[in-house]
């Protein structure tokens, strides 16, 4: 055994060497999804970008989360649901978007959102949302609505959901708050124009925030009618839309966006109590060389009011929309959409004419 | 030392979020490795230190707008993270990250061993320093920067961090010189 004498040189150099070692068995993962999640806008006046306050011991789980919205928004593959406007029943390729759009004409009279979304494509998901807004939806969307202001009302509805992966994401969304407040939008200058108050948001893959970003682009011009770029302004000055698109310059159509449009009823809604003239609006999808169905059934007599069948295409798949004009008499009804795509088999809904 | 990119900001110079995000992104991607390393050895624990840097870069963006020296990022990173650790560990109020294991037989032990016993030996009594002492040597031999800029970072004068080092490095010594 010995004793060595050293100096503070040699001491230093050893303790370098250590420090060294030590640090670099320590494993550092990637967190910058989750610091971009922190950076928020601040509530001010002309402020730039701010955190957001968040309790430290949220803070690792908030990493893995954002870590695996990331990864879990990659596996999604960005499949965007498409609903469009209230347009006769016609066929149209899947998942395809066709390559030219019948943009309906915006009739101030009949608000109708048209709200692209992106989805875990298979499977519609609802599920409540514990704490701020009361339900967080995942369906096919073709609304109408008695907002006068219909494309905000068509942008806020596309920003109560978000893009999740098929099962339990509910504390997703707890955890990752989603704060997008619309000041207006405005139509001018041969631009859409979109200014938001307020803009926070899960940090997504840049090839999903660019889905994300057509389904804004899609919504807004069909919505309204026009095929206008899209400006979108943070308090009237550029910024990352979900972190990932500089929206310094309009954001153009991208037709290239794989798109599904989603099987079902969008209109009435389940339990609905309508009036007696009304639109409905669903969607199905054909296998190839089968047909797809739209069928109501009087429940209180039984009587088939209306029917419709239409024939698919032998060699593929396609979607029908459906959007027949009808009066019918008071009473029950079931309303039967029947095909063979991504919602397969029977889909119904129950409403009232009054 | 860490160099920062020109780019970061120019004086007089309005950034606006695009840019910023870009900036702090360049910087997280040059500095978080090596600023959680850090911190991991201020405070150490990983997860601990994560939060402190992230933490950082959050308070980083905040004041952004005050930033005027292009160099002054980085060394506002640091800075968050030697506070954010300080005020980490007076909450905790002792560091129990290196507990003194019992070296092996010594009569199998070999130079290895005797090398991983040392460090162990010097990481322990490093984490029972007072805690100046050790951001003084942790940012000196770790992080490589000179007695001004510890001076700076940690808000004390040269004459201090000599102070510092200096009795931090004589409590090393001890434990190095101990039965080698």
């Amino acid at each position: 055994m010995t004793v060595d004498h050293l100096d503070d040189d040699q001491v230093g150099e050893r303790l370098a060497q250590i420090l060294q070692n030590e640090a670099h068995t320590v494993e550092v993962g990637d967190a910058w999804a989750l610091v971009a999640s922190r950076l928020l806008v601040s509530d001010g006046p002309g402020a730039g970008l701010s955190p957001v306050g968040s309790t430290r011991r949220h803070r690792r789980v908030l990493g893995e989360v954002a870590v695996g919205v990331g990864v879990v928004g990659v596996a999604a593959a960005m499949v965007v649901a498409v609903v469009l406007g209230w347009r006769p029943a016609a066929l149209s390729p899947a998942p395809v978007a066709p390559a030219a759009w019948s943009v309906p004409a915006y009739d101030a009279a009949i608000p109708t959102m048209v709200v692209y979304r992106t989805t875990a494509g298979r499977y519609p998901y609802i599920a409540p949302r514990a704490g701020g807004r009361t339900t967080f939806t995942l369906t096919p969307e073709r609304m109408r609505t008695d907002s006068s202001e219909v494309g905000r009302a068509a942008l806020d509805a596309l920003m109560d959901t978000a893009p999740v992966q098929p099962g339990n994401i509910n504390w997703l969304e707890q955890v990752i708050p989603q704060k997008i407040d619309i000041n207006s939008v405005t139509v001018s200058d041969g631009l859409i124009r979109v200014d938001l108050n307020a803009f926070a948001s899960q940090v997504f893959p840049a090839p999903e925030a660019q889905v994300m970003a057509q389904a804004w682009v899609r919504t807004l011009q069909d919505t309204l009618g026009v095929r206008d770029d899209v400006l979108i302004t943070l308090r009237g000055r550029p910024f990352w839309l979900y972190y990932a698109i500089d929206t310094t310059k309009p954001l153009t159509r991208d037709e290239s966006v794989r798109v599904i449009r989603p099987d079902g009823f969008d209109s009435p809604r389940n339990g609905d109590v309508v009036a007696r003239t009304l639109v409905l609006l669903g969607s199905a999808t054909s296998a190839p060389g089968r047909p797809v169905r739209m069928q109501i059934l009087d429940l209180d007599t039984g009587a088939i009011p209306y029917q419709q069948e239409v024939p698919g295409p032998a060699d593929r798949a396609a979607t029908v929309d459906f959007a027949p004009v009808l009066t019918l008499e008071p009473g029950r009804y079931r309303a039967t959409l029947s095909g063979h795509g991504a919602v397969e088999g029977v889909q119904d809904v129950t409403f009232t004419v009054s | 030392m860490d160099s920062v990119s020109p780019s970061v900001t120019q004086p007089e110079q309005r950034v606006d979020q695009p840019s910023t995000i870009s900036t702090v992104r360049d910087l997280y991607e040059r500095h978080y490795v090596r600023l959680v390393r850090l911190a991991v050895l201020l405070v150490g624990d990983v997860g601990r230190a994560e939060e402190i840097v992230q933490d950082a870069f959050v308070d980083l963006v905040a004041r952004w707008r005050t930033i005027r020296d292009p160099g002054a990022a980085v060394f506002y990173l640091r800075r968050c993270v030697a506070n954010g650790a300080r005020s980490h560990l007076r909450h905790r109020g002792v560091v129990k990250r290196h507990p003194i294991r019992q070296p092996p037989d010594m009569s199998s032990a070999e130079t290895e061993a005797m090398v991983q016993i040392e460090h162990e030996r010097v990481l322990s009594m490093l984490s029972q320093l007072p805690g100046r002492q050790r951001e003084v040597l942790v940012l000196r031999y770790y992080g490589q920067l000179s007695e001004a800029e510890i001076a700076d970072t940690l808000g004390i004068s040269r004459g201090a961090v000599k102070s510092h080092s200096f009795r931090g490095l004589r409590s090393l010594r001890t434990a190095m010189e101990a039965k080698r």
